[in-house]
């Protein structure tokens, strides 16, 4: 399998921000990406007391779709994720897993309505700013199937953050050291 | 970081096995309680996530189980809705936090911020308790159970087996409470009377004839009760050490008394004609100036330069505050012992309180104290709130105003309410003995 990544739309998602997503991640990793053609949601992973789908579940439907060459495989979504323990979650993936899920659902409300507090991130027009966030948050879900950790580096996509203000402040990129993990996995996996 | 989860859900243990893991945590999990003590007994845990609901062993049964079993490791409980009574129980048996289910992610990020922030407090203590393992062998920080860390206490540890050597008198000085009646026995131990007895007597405790009677003892008939011939204990100490406390105290004739003893080597009981010889090594103590004492006409020169050939004098604790945190420890680890309440620590805030103390009553108070925070500890760390009671302006308040009599009343009353009228515990605590404390309460009309 070659290292390639396969963005999976589920759902209703906007073709702009998968090319952003897509865009993000070969230019920042050097990757092959491809936006395959959407799937429909998978309706087994909705959860109707939380109105939510179950991250795990989405996961295991598209590690067990066929026909995917690439050696991984990003789920996007536009509905909201859960895992059992967490009320949401921005994305999941497993370490050195194949396959991982990310939702927009989040990712486009501002932290800061104050307009006098609205941070350079935030001047972006509101779909500007969920399109970036949701490159970071794809990259980070791609770092965790190459096996990333957190980093404890803030200046890092890989720096866990649990809320939009957090992600913000996330950099759209990997730190150094990073970087050169994800360069031998790519090797190791190539 | 090594963490083990245990829930019954399996779904709910890999939710939290993905996320340790992607934080580069090493997790385990266990389905049960009792799977979770297996591999405890197997493997060396820092954090335990356990669930409060779980059949079989409730978490809050492995709670209580692992606290007691192994308190170094942090237990955070996991609960839902409607178990909210359970977290707080939780809490208070000693869970580091709880998780309400489910939480937002960073929820988990800070209950791990909070967990490696005790287990730094620990590592601390650990640090502390290891230098008091230490002492018992190199003699670092401890000498014949003399703790001290302090230049003044190493000073004194090098001293005691050169004194102890010789056989000269030794006069110990120092404030009540800096620890003169256990230099005394460590004196004794070190000389080569140890296997002989260590005869202490506190001198000030008692009226002149009756100290008379005491050191040297009486023959039958000598006066009205003694009816029968009774050793004094300066024959008692036959080949020991004798350490009279509070030499101070001792009358003019007294001193004259023991100044022959000293120089014949034989005494006279009280109302017998027969000397006896008597063979001791004399160490004594005191908290007043002799030689102001001296200078006022109290104390005889002749009497201070035959007890005083080697002199002691031993700094009040709040000139060798290094030794404040170890000694705490050290009465930390004695009482929790006692009291089996696990109590395994004291926390930076509480630590810097017992510095800045100035210890009027020295390593005594320093250790009475740490024995009434033990006791009424309500959390494994001692913070600075458990110790408000040595606060100065606390003790102005409590004890400004009264008579002596009103005085005892309202601190009896206190500390009967502080032990929740445990009448051994506060007998202890009080320094008195439990019939005592029962005639006190009866007088004052306290209820018991
Ligand atoms: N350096 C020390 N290390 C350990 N315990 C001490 C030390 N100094 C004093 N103590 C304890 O404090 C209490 C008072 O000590 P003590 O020798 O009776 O003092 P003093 O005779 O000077 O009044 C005792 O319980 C003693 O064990
Ligand atoms: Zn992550
Ligand atoms: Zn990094």
């Amino acid at each position: 399998m070659s290292p390639a990544v396969a963005l999976v739309p589920m759902g209703q998602v906007p073709g702009m921000t998968l090319k952003v997503i897509a865009g993000n991640i070969a230019g920042c990793l050097d990757l092959v990406v491809d936006i395959l053609p959407g799937v429909p949601l998978h309706q087994t992973a909705f959860h109707p007391s939380r109105d939510q789908y179950n991250a795990a579940v989405i996961i295991e439907y598209l590690e067990s779709m066929e026909n995917i060459a690439h050696g991984k495989i990003l789920g996007i979504l536009g509905v909201d994720l859960f895992l059992p323990i967490f009320t949401h979650v921005f994305g999941d993936a497993r370490m050195g897993g194949r396959a991982g899920a990310m939702s927009l659902f989040r990712l486009s409300r501002r932290p800061n309505e104050n307009p006098l507090k609205i941070s350079a991130s935030e001047m972006l027009r509101p779909e500007n700013l969920a399109m970036e966030r949701g490159a970071k948050v794809a990259l980070h879900e791609i770092g965790h199937l190459f096996s990333l950790i957190h980093c404890s580096d803030p200046e890092c996509v890989m720096h866990f953050s649990g809320g939009i203000d957090h992600l913000d402040r996330l950099p759209l990129y990997f730190c150094k050291s990073c970087l050169r993990k994800l360069h031998a996995a790519f090797s190791a996996s190539a | 970081m090594r963490i083990m989860v245990v829930d019954d859900e399996m779904i709910v243990r890999e939710s939290f096995y993905h996320w340790f893991e992607k934080q580069g945590y090493s997790v385990d999990m266990a389905a049960s309680g009792q799977e979770a003590l297996k591999k405890l007994e197997n493997a060396a845990f820092d954090v335990l996530f356990a669930d409060i609901k779980m059949p079989g062993m409730s978490g809050m049964e492995l709670l209580k189980t692992v606290r007691a079993g192994y308190p170094d490791v942090a237990v955070v409980i996991i609960t839902a809705y409607g178990t909210i009574d359970t977290a707080v129980e939780a809490m208070k048996t000693g869970a580091v936090d709880y998780l309400l289910k489910p939480f937002k992610p960073d929820q988990l990020t800070l209950v791990m911020e909070k967990v490696q922030q005790q287990q730094k407090l620990s590592l601390h203590y650990q640090l502390l308790e290891n230098q008091l393992q230490k002492m018992t062998g190199s003699g670092d920080v401890c000498f014949e159970n003399i703790i001290g860390q302090s230049p003044a206490m190493e000073a004194l540890f090098e001293m005691i087996p050169e004194i102890a050597a010789s056989d000269a008198p030794v006069l110990l000085s120092g404030e009540t409470g800096t620890g003169k009646e256990l230099v005394a026995k460590a004196i004794h131990a070190r000389s080569q009377r140890s296997e002989l007895p260590f005869v202490p007597i506190n001198c000030g405790a008692f009226v002149e004839t009756l100290l008379e009677s005491e050191l040297f003892g009486y023959q039958k008939g000598a006066f009205t009760g003694a009816a029968h011939t009774r050793k004094g204990l300066l024959e008692i100490v036959s080949g020991g050490t004798l350490f009279l406390d509070e030499i101070g105290e001792i009358s003019p004739k007294m001193q004259v008394d023991l100044l022959r003893v000293l120089e014949e080597k034989k005494i006279l009981r009280v109302g017998d004609s027969q000397a006896v010889d008597v063979d001791f090594r004399l160490v004594s103590a005191t908290r007043r100036d002799l030689k102001t004492a001296i200078a006022r006409g109290d104390f005889r020169s002749d009497f201070f330069y035959r007890i005083n050939v080697i002199s002691v004098s031993i700094p009040p604790l709040r000139d060798r505050k290094a030794d404040i945190p170890l000694l705490a420890q050290h009465f930390l680890r004695k009482y929790s012992c006692e009291t089996t309440k696990q109590v395994d620590g004291i926390s930076p805030a509480g630590m810097a309180l017992l510095n800045q103390y100035n210890w009027p009553g020295n390593v005594r108070e320093l250790e009475n104290a740490i024995e009434r925070a033990v006791v009424l500890a309500r959390s494994p760390i001692l913070e600075a709130a458990d110790f408000s009671f040595i606060q100065p302006d606390n003790y102005n308040n409590s004890f400004s105003r009264g008579t002596l009599r009103e005085v005892e009343q309202s601190h009896i009353r206190q500390v009967l309410s502080q032990c929740n009228h445990n009448i051994t515990r506060a007998a202890k605590l009080l320094g008195i003995n439990r019939s005592t404390l029962h005639k006190k309460i009866k007088r004052y009309g306290l209820k018991g």
